[in-house]
C-alpha cells in the first residue's frame, strides 16, 4: 500500500520524465515499489521511447534530472525496438516491467 | 561538531569504500575485467565516500544509488561538493539493473575515473577529519581531571581499527592522537598490576578501590569510543592509580600502582605525545609490521620507542645493551636481566583472566627483533645475533612448502622450539645422534601442558592462510621463546641429525648466512 507521499512522488517523477523525453512515450514504474513494499529502496522507473541512440546518455540524464528533484530513483531507457526485441523474454528487466509494473505517465 | 557515533559511521563508510578502492587498484587496468564489475565498485566507492560526509555532518539521507540524489542533500545542507556534479552523476546506472542486459551501453574511462576516485577520496577525508573529533574528547577529559583534582591524566583507547592516546598533563593541556599498536600494549604490559583488585564488572554497586569518577570514564571510553580495552592513569598529589578494562571479559582491574611503576609510563606517555597530529587531517594508523624474509620492519614510532629503551638500559647499567641482553629488563636488579617469572606469570594470568589474548603480533615481532639490529636498513640485512640464523632459515623453509598453512604452522613451531633451546648461551654443546624424532630438544608430545600446540593452536586463532608470513613469524617467536625456557634448564640433550648441512653448520656457528636471499622469499 502506497502512502500519500510515495503516490506523490511517483506523480511528480513520472511528470518530470514524460516532460524530458520525446513523444510518443511512456514511464513504467516497476519493482517492488510498485506494490508499495520497499520503503527505502530506490524506484525504478522503465521509460520506453520512440528512438534512443545513447541508452547510456539518457540514463545519466534523467537520473541527474529525479535526483535533483530528490527522489531516489533509477531510471532505465529502452527504445520502442528493443521492447519489441525482448519484451516477451522471461526474466529480463523489460518483461518485468511490462507485466508486473504499472504505466504512470504516457505522452 | 559531530557526535562520535556520527563520526564513527563516516569513518566505517569511508573504510567500506576503501573495500572497493582496493578491487579497483587492483583490476582497473585489466583489460580483462569487464567494465560492468568495475563500473559498480566505482560507484559504490563514491556513493560510500559521498554518505560518509553527509553522516559526519548528521544528515539524515536516503539509502539510494542515485548519486544525483546524495550529491542533491549535500548541497541542500550547504556541504561543498567533490569536483564536477556533471562528472559523478555519470557513475548512477552503474549501480543498476540495467547492466545485466544485454543492450546495457555503458562504457568506463578508465583514466578519468582514476582522477575521480581521487579527488572524491580527498574531500571526503578531510571533511571527515578525526583531529576536531578529538579535540572534543580531550576537552572531556580535562574537565574530568580538574573535577577530581588530577594533575595527570591519559587513557590509552584501543579500538577495532586504532590505538588512541588521550592526555591531560600537569599544566592541564591536553594531547590527543594515534598511537602504534605495539605502544598501546606495551603500556598496559609495563604496569605493576600485582597489588591490583579485580572490580568485576561495570556494575556501579561494585565497591571500587579508585572511585566512581574513574569507571565513569572507563565507561566513557567503552560506550561512546567503543574501545575494545582501555587503561586509565591518573596521578594526584597524594597517589597513583590505573583501571584496565578489556572488551572480552568486560571486567575492570584497578589498584594504586607503586610511583615507580606508573611514573616510568607516564613519562613514555609523555614521549610518545611529543609529535601531536597534523591540524585537520585525518591520520589513517600506521601499517602494522611486516615480516619479509626474516627482516622485522618496524616502524619510525617503534624504532624510537626501542631506541628509548636502549637508552634506559644505558642509565641503567652504564653501557650499550648487547644482543643477549633483554628489551625489558627488570628495573629492580643490579644486573640485566628479564623480567622475573613471577611478574611475567601475573602478567600471563592476568592475560588469560581477561580474555585478552593481546600479545600482539607487533609484541611477538618484537621478541624476534630482540637480537637484531635496530633499525632494519635494507641494507643492512645480517642479524646482530648469530643465533637467529637458523630460526630465520626456518621460516625461510617453511615459506618455500606448499603445506596447508597448519602444517607449515607446526613445522616452525617444532623447529623453531629446537632452535631456541640450542641458542640458550649457556646451552651445553648438543651432541649429535641418529635418535629419531622426537627428542630433546624437541618438545615432548606427551607433554601433559600441551604447550606446543597451544601455540599452533593460537597462531591459527590470529591469522588466516592468506597472512601466512604473519602466521609463521607469530608462532616462530612463540616457539623460540618457549624453547629458550626449555634451554635454560638443561643439563645436556641430544639432537638428531639435521639432513641439512647448512643448517648444522649454522646451529654450530661456523657458517654466516647474507640474509639477502631471504628478502626475495
Amino acid at each position: 500500500m502506497k502512502t500519500a507521499t510515495e503516490r506523490a512522488t511517483i506523480e511528480r517523477a513520472g511528470r518530470a520524465l514524460i516532460e524530458a523525453v520525446a513523444a510518443p512515450s511512456k514511464v513504467i514504474l516497476f519493482g517492488s515499489r510498485s506494490v508499495g513494499s520497499a520503503d527505502g529502496a530506490d524506484y525504478k522507473f522503465l521509460v520506453v521511447a520512440p528512438e534512443v541512440d545513447d541508452r547510456f546518455g539518457e540514463m545519466v540524464r534523467l537520473d541527474a534530472l529525479l535526483g535533483r528533484m530528490l527522489i531516489p530513483a533509477e531510471v532505465i531507457v529502452v527504445s520502442a525496438e528493443q521492447i519489441e526485441k525482448t519484451g516477451g523474454v522471461k526474466g529480463t528487466l523489460v518483461y518485468q516491467a511490462l507485466n508486473e509494473g504499472q504505466v504512470i505517465a504516457e505522452s | 561538531m559531530p557526535s562520535p557515533e556520527a563520526r564513527d559511521f563516516a569513518l566505517t563508510l569511508i573504510r567500506k569504500a576503501e573495500q572497493d578502492e582496493v578491487v579497483l587498484a587492483k583490476l582497473l587496468e585489466d583489460p580483462d575485467i569487464a567494465d560492468e564489475i568495475l563500473g559498480l565498485h566505482l560507484q559504490q566507492a563514491v556513493e560510500k565516500r559521498l554518505k560518509a560526509v553527509l553522516a559526519f555532518n548528521e544528515v539524515d539521507f536516503k539509502r539510494t544509488h542515485n548519486l544525483g540524489h546524495t550529491l542533491t542533500e549535500l548541497e541542500r545542507n550547504e556541504i561543498e561538493l567533490p569536483g564536477s556534479r556533471d562528472q559523478i552523476v555519470t557513475l548512477t546506472p552503474w549501480a543498476g539493473e540495467a547492466r545485466y542486459e544485454e543492450w546495457f551501453d555503458g562504457s568506463l574511462d578508465r583514466p578519468a575515473v582514476m582522477g575521480l576516485l581521487a579527488t572524491v577520496g580527498e574531500w571526503s577525508e578531510r571533511l571527515v577529519g578525526a583531529t576536531d573529533w578529538l579535540s572534543a574528547h580531550a576537552r572531556i577529559l580535562t574537565a574530568f581531571a580538574a573535577q577530581m583534582e588530577f594533575d595527570h591524566i591519559a587513557l590509552v583507547v584501543e579500538r577495532e581499527h586504532e590505538s588512541l592516546l588521550l592526555h591531560v598533563t600537569e599544566d592541564q593541556s591536553a594531547w590527543v592522537g594515534q598511537i602504534s599498536e605495539l605502544t598501546a600494549a606495551l603500556f598496559v604490559r609495563a604496569i605493576d598490576m600485582k597489588d591490583s583488585e579485580d572490580v568485576s564488572d561495570l556494575d556501579p554497586e561494585v565497591p571500587k578501590t579508585v572511585g566512581e569518577g574513574l569507571t565513569s570514564i572507563i565507561r566513557y571510553a567503552r560506550v561512546s569510543l567503543e574501545a575494545k580495552q582501555a587503561l586509565l592513569l591518573t596521578r594526584s598529589s597524594k597517589n597513583f592509580s590505573f583501571m584496565w578494562w578489556h572488551a572480552t571479559s568486560d571486567r575492570i582491574l584497578s589498584g594504586d600502582a607503586p610511583p615507580d611503576s606508573l611514573s616510568r609510563v607516564l613519562l613514555d606517555i609523555n614521549e610518545a605525545a611529543d609529535l601531536p597530529m597534523e591540524s585537520g587531517s585525518f591520520e589513517k594508523p600506521v601499517p602494522d609490521v611486516r615480516v619479509s624474509g626474516g627482516t622485522v620492519q618496524l616502524t619510525d614510532r617503534e624504532v624510537e620507542f626501542f631506541e628509548q629503551q636502549e637508552q634506559l638500559f644505558r642509565e641503567k647499567f652504564g653501557r650499550d645493551p648487547g644482543p643477549e641482553d633483554p628489551i625489558f629488563f627488570d628495573p629492580t636488579a643490579d644486573e640485566p636481566r628479564p623480567l622475573s617469572k613471577e611478574q611475567i606469570e601475573k602478567l600471563e594470568v592476568l592475560t588469560e583472566e581477561f580474555g585478552a589474548n593481546d600479545i600482539s603480533k607487533r609484541v611477538a615481532a618484537a621478541k624476534i627483533k630482540a637480537g637484531m639490529a635496530v633499525p632494519v636498513e635494507p641494507n643492512d640485512v645480517m642479524p646482530s645475533d648469530p643465533r637467529l640464523v637458523p630460526m630465520l632459515y626456518v621460516l625461510r623453509q617453511a615459506l618455500s612448502f606448499d603445506n596447508e598453512p597448519a602444517e607449515k604452522c607446526l613445522y616452525v613451531a617444532v623447529h623453531c622450539w629446537a632452535e631456541g633451546h640450542l641458542s640458550v648461551p649457556d646451552h651445553p654443546a648438543p651432541d649429535e645422534t641418529e635418535v629419531p624424532l622426537p627428542s630433546p630438544p624437541y618438545p615432548d608430545p606427551a607433554d601433559p601442558s600441551g604447550r606446543l600446540y597451544a601455540i599452533v593452536d593460537e597462531a591459527l586463532s590470529r591469522f588466516d592462510g592468506a597472512q601466512e608470513v604473519d602466521l609463521l613469524t607469530f608462532t616462530a617467536a612463540l616457539a623460540w621463546q618457549a624453547g629458550i625456557e626449555d634451554g635454560s634448564v638443561c643439563e645436556g640433550c641430544a639432537v638428531a641429525g639435521a639432513s641439512d648441512p647448512v643448517i648444522r653448520a649454522a646451529r654450530k656457528g661456523e657458517l654466516v648466512i647474507a640474509l639477502h636471499p631471504l628478502l626475495d622469499t
